[in-house]
């Protein structure tokens, strides 16, 4: 068993036409993510539509390459132009501009780079160790914890990215609603389809994926036609092994936080950055710098914690069934349309599926670090694409992926619709990373709980009750209670009592 | 925690208008299987929809006190709707319904040349360039290297 595992490990790494797909979409990945405008979760939606008559191996591969060259590459514009290219990379512009402004951003991008594989590779070493415990452990998961697991992830993602819970909560709802049009899976009774025989399949959630990620997000840059690029000069990028040695104790406490938030339902590389930043701004004592002043210390957390968040992202998707991010949302779909479901029993129906997603992300990880150090002339040519160009190019391939799916141009109508509806929600500060979640998660969460529900015989009380008795559901139960809680007036002022008698008391 | 944005045009309309979409599927979700049980098929969409609504709802009573940012369509046309945003969206419903009839090549490259022009604000025989080689790329790339099907007009 344990040799099988190596060779599948090895798989991506030996076979000639899955290193290059790797190799290749590792690169892309590091250029959609540093242009703004581009990003992982649009490529990768896009990319799903392509690559489904592929096998299933060389779709992982060229999407695994993409997600982690992608939340590294946002860090570069983040550093060259304080536009972080990705949203992952909010808290690398923090620190990471002023050191470009003082001339050092050769230095900060190698920093930067180095880490960001030091926190990836921590990801999956995480992944492959927690994995396959979890699970085991998974298969003793009723389906009242999966519906308790998708609810947390909904409200997490909610309540940390967006303007508002409530705006938050909304977006998922919305997102569970379009997972339910169609047929019902278990009674086969029609849905939200108005009579129309088109609608009783569903909508096509590869459509709503492009419309939020990719027209919704080429319609918000609109507004930002006139913002003109700036040129860098960047010229030695690969950094000392004494630079690098000074920082790998806080990139490797920051890749935990990467790790743990990634693995969270729902939450993903933006949220664990800014977790990390901060966490590193409240412990690191002597910084070389003041922080927001050209720190290394606030490059160095938000990016090795992004890069861990990957590999924390694929452990609830591989062991539940569950999105850690957006991006492992549409990966999951592009499982869905290779015929494979994520949850429990992927680990032990297709064991060679896990470990060949364990060697391809480090691979891709090696992949980082050599382009990340390399090519940096190309680098600066690109970025100097302008948006009246790129914005018609999204759009196109939009177009083109949303057909690819099942060659339909109604497909295309409701990549626009969607697209112009997520413009809007965009502009008005509702978050469209939890409509896709709740995609995805939605029809899980039916099923669960109604499940959850017929093995009570339809008694609430009972139900109620099974929330609560065993420790399990109990400690999932109680943190929906805490997450809740934690949103309204009354905890704040609980708290700032609580804190205050400490004072006093203490 | 949450410092209270202006509000921007529109933005109590669209909140309005998301809460009478919602309402009436939480109609519709209701019309799937009423209460008949706690398990039907309508439940959980009746669940979602009144989640929806009930979001909602504290959306509008927490935003209430919101500055209003300008108010008023030529406000709303600026900020929300710019010209080139109405232009781009022409531009892509043209697209659609012409990718059946005219082909994808036709199509596509019309929308880029088009869209580039409307965006760089003119020099046509640069946009005529770029849309000729991003329409090439994305024909080797996806028809030849990834196999897409594309559209053909019957003609071509």
């Amino acid at each position: 068993m344990e040799g099988s595992a190596f060779s599948y490990f090895l798989m991506s790494w030996l076979d000639p036409s899955l290193l290059a797909l790797t190799a290749v979409g590792t690169l892309a990945g590091v250029y959609i993510g540093a242009i703004p405008g581009l990003s992982v979760t649009m490529a990768v939606s896009i990319l799903i539509s392509f690559t489904f008559s592929w096998d299933v191996n060389e779709a992982l591969a060229l999407m695994g390459g993409v997600f982690c060259g992608g939340v590294y590459g946002g860090s570069r514009t983040a550093i060259l132009l304080n536009i972080p290219g990705a949203p992952s990379a909010i808290a690398t512009a923090l620190d990471g501009y002023p050191l470009a402004q003082r001339g050092e951003a050769g230095r900060a991008i190698g920093v930067s780079t180095v880490t960001s594989v030091i926190g990836g590779l921590m990801g999956v070493a995480a992944l492959a160790v927690a994995a396959p415990a979890i699970s085991d452990f998974a298969l003793k998961f009723a389906p009242r914890d999966y519906l308790l697991l998708a609810i947390i992830g909904i409200l997490l993602v909610g309540s940390l990215s967006g303007e508002s819970l409530a705006k938050g909560v909304f977006a998922g709802a919305l997102g569970v609603l379009i997972g339910m049009v169609g047929l019902d899976p278990l009674t086969a009774e029609g849905r939200f389809t108005f009579g129309q025989v088109s609608l009783l399949g569903g909508i096509p959630y590869v459509a709503a994926m492009i419309g939020f990620f990719g027209v919704a997000e080429a319609l918000a840059q609109l507004h930002n036609l006139k913002v003109a690029p700036v040129k860098q000069q960047v010229d030695r990028i690969v950094p000392g092994w004494s630079v690098i040695r000074k920082y790998i104790p806080l990139s490797i406490r920051s890749s935990v936080i990467g790790v743990v938030i990634g693995a969270l339902p729902g939450t993903g590389g933006d949220i664990a950055a800014l977790m990390a930043y901060d966490n590193a701004k409240r412990t690191v004592k002597k910084p070389s710098r003041p922080f927001g002043q050209g720190a290394y210390e606030g490059l160095v957390a938000p990016e090795s914690a992004n890069n861990a968040a990957i590999g924390g992202a694929y452990i609830p998707m591989l062991t539940l069934g569950l999105p850690g991010d957006a991006v492992t949302a549409v990966i999951i779909g592009a499982l869905f349309i290779h015929g494979l479901k994520p949850g429990p029993m992927l680990m032990i129906e297709t064991p060679h599926l896990f470990w060949f997603t364990v060697g391809n992300l480090t691979l891709a990880n090696l992949f980082t670090l050599i382009f990340g150090l390399t090519g940096i002339r190309v680098f600066a040519k690109m970025m100097e694409c302008p948006r009246a160009i790129l914005i018609p190019l999204i759009i196109v391939l939009s177009v083109v992926g949303t057909y690819a799916i099942q060659n339909s141009v109604i497909d295309i109508y409701w990549m626009l619709g969607f697209g112009v509806l997520g413009y809007f929600m965009k502009l008005y500060g509702f978050q469209v990373g939890p409509v896709i979640l709740g995609v995805i998660l939605g029809p899980l969460m039916d099923v669960s709980y109604r499940r959850a529900m017929l093995s009570v015989r339809d008694d609430p009380a009972m139900f109620g009750w099974e929330l609560v008795a065993n420790p399990l559901t109990l400690v999932l139960t109680l943190s929906i209670v805490l997450l809740l809680a934690s949103q309204t007036p009354a905890w704040g002022a609980t708290t700032a009592r609580l804190r205050r008698w400490r004072r006093n008391g203490g | 925690m949450n410092e209270t944005r202006p509000r921007l045009p529109g933005e109590r309309a669209f909140t309005l208008l998301l809460l009478v979409i919602s309402l009436f599927l939480l109609y519709q979700a209701h019309g799937i299987s009423g209460f008949s049980s706690v398990s039907s098929p309508g439940m959980f969409p009746m669940v979602a929809a009144l989640v929806m609504v009930v979001s909602l709802v504290a959306v509008l009573v927490r935003e209430r006190r919101a500055p209003p940012s300008a108010s008023g369509p030529a406000a709303f046309m600026t900020r929300v709707t710019p010209p080139v945003l109405l232009l781009m969206l022409a531009l892509m419903v043209a697209m659609t319904l012409a990718i059946e009839p005219a082909g994808f090549v036709v199509t596509a490259g019309g929308f880029l040349f088009a869209g580039i022009l409307l965006l760089q604000g003119g020099r046509p025989v640069r946009a005529a360039i770029v849309a000729v080689a991003a329409l090439a790329a994305i024909y080797v790339v996806f028809r030849l290297v990834f196999q897409v099907v594309l559209p053909e007009a019957e003609w071509l």
